[in-house]
């Protein structure tokens, strides 16, 4: 391992204003050179995540999300056999506070957010039509 | 003004050189003058900072002592929640919303005596790498009106760079703070995760967001970040960082002893060849100061991008379903809930926003969990892998280009989602590591600003603010 010295970190290459990193490169010919097979229900998806989407965000979507997808795929060329997930950001556990009741927040602040209330209670439409 | 720093202008208020009320003046001057064309701010809290910086004045010739921040002008990231403000994070669907609470940043940054000059735009609901997802407006590059600031924090790195505020504090996720920092030709530090507090941050992806400061010199970013960490009962995931008093009084010498690694999967083809130059440069720069460097390997780095654009939406899609119009936010007309959520919804978020909502969905979705998510999370602790490894192997800190390419054109990236993300392929796995890393502007470029960003080991702030002050200083 080198420690100083002449490090061989700079390559004379010509100047490339596109940007081709070489995975980049091969996942965007992968791209334009087979035939997407995943393809992802937008309608579905969009049903489950409450958002409604019109007919052409729904195409658009699609194919964006198929290219995305598409890309994804180098992940699978990854041994991840015995690796324990990540869960989160933190290696924290278990972080707790007495327990006891506590009233450090005035309810007030957060009621006047609402958008349609009556006598402080938060109004909602029915949920059966 | 174009150099004024914290630690000059307190020894002008100590002096009685400057007064705070003159130096909020001359910030709003300033915003008058050029805000119209750069569109850093949506929102302006002028009455309220001249009446705080009065009263600081006042203070000091009642010989009352300076806090640390005492009449310091900050710009606020818009989804940073300042008590009974609006606070939109740039999104329809919030953009009469009044926070009902400080975040625990904005009550640490107070009271050491800082004034609030207002809110930054950004990327809608920090969803981008350019601020051009902004619903309300465009922010500008202040070194190249043409070009973009970057972001998602681009007003933020938009108000420092164009002096329109001292300092400024953002979010960081994938590089939302060190990326527009380089772009714009401030300093921009994502803390370790945890460091600070992400109580009153409006939620992008939980397991990698940070709130960090954007300044003109690593000096003030060490200060600012000094004053915002710390555990919080109310931030279950932040924890008091041990520092002795090297964070803020680096040890020169020992800085200059450092082996710093350089990965080759940064600097492997495609990047600009004047980026890569000028990070040469740094490296120059610090060998000459004692520092030394060697060559190491992060072999998952090609990865960081998919598994990023995996976990990100799928924290996402959880933290923004709050957002549905029913107890804050923008509310529809629907009959029944269920309407007025998709109503809701489907009106008030952006094409972005909607774009990553559906990928996240997708992602955490019956039958294709494992195959996506579940991948992703075992990539994820590799690509951290490869960091502790590397710092394990005899390094003190990484270096590399903080983007790959300067400053883009307004429009140049907006029209293809996946050109837009590669600009943050070098900050990105900082954040699935949980790491801290700073972006520093390369000294002596002409034209377009040059970031290289240094990444630390956790909890070691101090490294990359020393290194960073021995680049900048001696």
């Amino acid at each position: 391992m080198a420690s100083g010295g002449n490090l061989d970190h700079r390559r004379s290459r010509s100047s490339n204003s596109n940007l081709y990193h070489p995975t980049f490169s091969r996942a965007f010919s992968f791209l334009y050179a087979r035939i997407v097979i995943m393809q992802i229900d937008v309608k579905h998806i969009s049903k489950l995540a409450r958002i409604e989407l019109s007919d052409e965000e729904i195409s658009e979507y699609s194919v964006e999300l198929d290219k995305i997808l598409d890309y994804f795929k180098e992940l699978q060329e990854v041994n991840t056999e015995d690796v324990l997930p990540m869960f989160g950001g933190t290696d924290l556990v278990n972080v707790f506070r007495d327990d006891a009741e506590v009233e450090d927040f005035e309810s007030d602040t957060l009621k006047d957010a609402f958008p349609k209330q009556k006598d402080s209670y938060l109004k909602v439409p029915k949920i059966f039509s | 003004m174009k150099n004024m720093t914290i630690k000059k202008f307190h020894e002008g208020l100590k002096n009685r050189d400057v007064s705070a009320y003159d130096s909020v003046v001359s910030y709003f001057d300033e915003i008058e003058k050029h805000d119209g064309t750069i569109g850093a701010y949506l929102d302006l809290y002028k009455d309220e900072a001249l009446k705080e910086a009065r009263a600081v004045d006042v203070g000091i010739t009642e010989g009352r002592g300076l806090g640390r921040l005492s009449g310091v002008s900050v710009a606020v990231k818009d989804n940073i929640l300042v008590a009974g403000k609006r606070t939109t994070a740039a999104s329809k669907i919030l953009k009469d919303y009044i926070a009902g609470y400080n975040a625990t940043v904005i009550e640490k940054l107070r009271a050491e005596g800082a004034i609030i000059l207002g809110k930054t735009n950004m990327d809608e609901l920090a969803m981008g790498s350019s601020t051009e997802n902004s619903t309300f407006k465009l922010t500008r590059n202040p070194r190249d009106p043409e070009r973009v600031p970057g972001g998602s924090s681009g007003g933020s790195a938009a108000s420092v760079a164009g002096n329109m505020s001292m300092v400024s504090i953002g979010s960081d996720t994938g590089g939302s703070v060190r990326q527009p920092a380089g772009f714009c030709g401030a300093v921009g530090l994502k803390p370790t995760y945890g460091a600070v507090s992400r109580y009153g941050l409006i939620a992008m992806a939980s397991s990698l967001d940070q709130i960090g400061p954007i300044t003109k010199t690593v000096e003030d970013a060490g200060l600012v970040y000094d004053i915002m960490r710390g555990g919080d009962k109310y931030d279950a995931t932040s924890f008091d960082g041990k520092y002795g008093d090297g964070l803020l009084n680096p040890n020169f010498k020992k800085i200059s002893e450092m082996t710093v690694g350089i990965p080759e999967e940064y600097f492997a083809e495609g990047l600009e060849s004047h980026v890569e130059e000028a990070v040469n440069s740094v490296i120059d720069d610090l060998k000459e100061k004692g520092v030394k460097f060697k060559k190491i390997n992060l072999p998952h780095t090609k990865y960081a991008l998919s598994v990023y654009y995996i976990i990100m939406p799928a924290e996402v899609s959880t933290n923004l379903a709050r957002l549905d119009g029913i107890r804050y936010g923008t509310r529809g007309s629907s009959d029944t809930l269920l309407d007025l959520y998709h109503e809701n919804k489907g009106e008030g978020f952006g094409p972005e926003a909607k774009r990553r909502i559906i990928l996240g969905t997708f992602v955490l979705s019956s039958g294709y969990y494992d195959a996506y998510y579940g991948k992703a999370q075992k990539v994820r602790a590799l690509i951290k892998k490869d960091f502790d490894d590397a710092f394990d192997s005899g390094i003190d800190a990484i270096i590399s280009p903080t983007t790959p390419t300067t400053a883009f054109k307004i429009g140049e990236k907006s029209s293809d989602p996946l050109q837009m993300y590669l600009s943050d392929i070098f900050t990105i796995p900082v954040n699935m590591a949980g790491l801290p890393a700073i972006s520093i502007p390369v000294k002596g470029v002409e034209g377009l600003p040059i970031g290289f960003q240094l990444i630390g080991r956790k909890w070691r702030e101090a490294d990359i603010l020393g290194l960073g002050r021995l680049y900048e200083e001696k």
